[in-house]
């Protein structure tokens, strides 16, 4: 169970309160936002005042991946120009909800959401960005499917992954190629799952009739 | 930044404080409220008199050299007031002196994180921003606390134009007549 700072707590209680969001982009470069209208300086960063939007967090105690979006202006461009610059997804983003006091200084924050960036896009307005969390990486679909063949090109100048240094012209990726071209140390193939050319196939009703 | 022309007639000016609230309310008569900005932001509406060519044509110069809304731009109110926690700056340890959001300012009380200060700073008279003044720690504020202020004076306002259009109306010979519609911007 979360348990809440008494401050924060006493806060999210109190019939009028002032929170605001706080944003934190670990890119190449971290950058701090928050959405009100003053800079606040938490945990000995500053985080500067930016229009921007979260939408709501999904959590689900399905098989589902939870995510948030974020909107945040660009009409100066800066979104775009952080965006662009860099490749930033999977890089990580925390959102903490800050409680201000009368003095305007943040008493206590609590994390809500820390994830990866997946996704976004950018406008001449506003900037959109998905972020998920770390079980996204149970959702995302293999590069290639395993197979018991090689998914090399044969080459005959060890250029690429193939590696084969001869004279012969032609293979048809089995293992048992490889193993005639002495090249086995470069087979991307899994030799031990079935092979379709090994599939027995009937003619018939039945086998042998 | 530039300051809104003076000496132009005015015939009525509003000086809207607009704050910004979230408010859950729900049947069972509770109600909760959430400011979402730290401070108030001020829309000004302004009526002037008609005006001669030469009055227009110093609204009409301001108005195209802030093209429209992009730049801002300060006003200051016409009437002096009492105001109170009113946005000064936010320390960074090193930054000593800091604008007033208001000139001609007398009576005023400085707060660092909330804490009113006495003997530790200097005020200085139409020296900052747009003539504005300014207060001088003798210490610099620490990173991260937020100066605020009360005094008596007329109100520094950051703004901008409304719209993307200004409309003169010629009302006759080298007679015009302009309304506009400023937007508060924040402070910080």
């Amino acid at each position: 169970m979360r348990t809440f700072d008494a401050n924060f707590q006493a806060q999210l209680e109190a019939e009028i309160a002032f929170f605001a969001l706080l944003l934190e982009f670990d890119f190449s470069i971290t950058y701090y936002y928050n959405n009100s209208d003053i800079p606040i300086y938490y945990s000995n960063h500053l985080y500067l005042p930016i229009s921007l939007g979260m939408g709501s967090v999904n959590i689900s105690s399905a098989l589902s991946v939870d995510r948030t979006t974020i909107e945040l202006a660009n009409a100066g461009l800066q979104m775009s120009s952080i965006l662009l610059g860099e490749d930033v997804r999977n890089k990580t983003v925390v959102l903490s909800f800050a409680a201000i006091n009368s003095a305007r200084e943040v008493i206590a924050a609590e994390n809500i959401f820390t994830g990866l960036m997946d996704s976004w896009s950018v406008k001449e307005d506003k900037a959109t960005l998905t972020v998920v969390n770390e079980l996204v990486f149970w959702n995302k679909k293999a590069l290639r499917m395993q197979s018991s063949s090689c998914p090399w090109m044969l080459v005959t100048d060890g250029s690429n992954e193939c590696a084969y240094s001869g004279s012969e012209s032609w293979c048809d990726k089995s293992y048992d190629r490889c193993n005639a071209l002495s090249n086995t140390n470069s087979f991307g193939g899994f030799r031990f799952l079935p092979a379709i050319s090994e599939r027995e196939i009937w003619w018939g009703r039945k086998q042998g009739g | 930044m530039a300051t809104f022309p003076t000496g132009i007639p005015i015939k009525n000016i509003d000086v809207i404080p607009v704050f910004n609230t979230i408010i859950s309310s729900f049947d069972g008569g509770n109600e909760q409220r959430r400011k979402k900005w730290a401070f108030a932001k001020y829309d000004v509406n302004i009526d002037f008199h008609p005006m001669t060519k030469a009055d227009m044509q110093t609204l009409w110069s301001f108005y195209v050299a802030r093209q429209g809304p992009y730049e801002e731009f300060s006003i200051y109110d016409i009437v002096t007031m009492d105001h109170v926690d009113l946005y000064v700056g936010v320390g960074d340890g090193a930054t000593m002196t800091f604008d007033l959001p208001g000139k001609s300012t007398s009576s005023q009380v400085v707060y660092v994180s909330g804490v009113e200060q006495s003997g530790n700073y200097s005020k200085s008279y139409n020296t900052g921003s747009d003539s504005s003044d300014q207060i001088v720690f003798t210490s610099a504020p620490d990173t991260g606390t937020i100066i605020t202020c009360d005094f008596t004076g007329y109100l520094r306002i950051k703004c901008r134009f409304t719209d993307d259009t200004l409309t003169r109306q010629n009302l006759y010979g080298n007679v015009f007549q302009y309304s506009i519609k400023l937007k508060g911007v924040e402070f910080a």
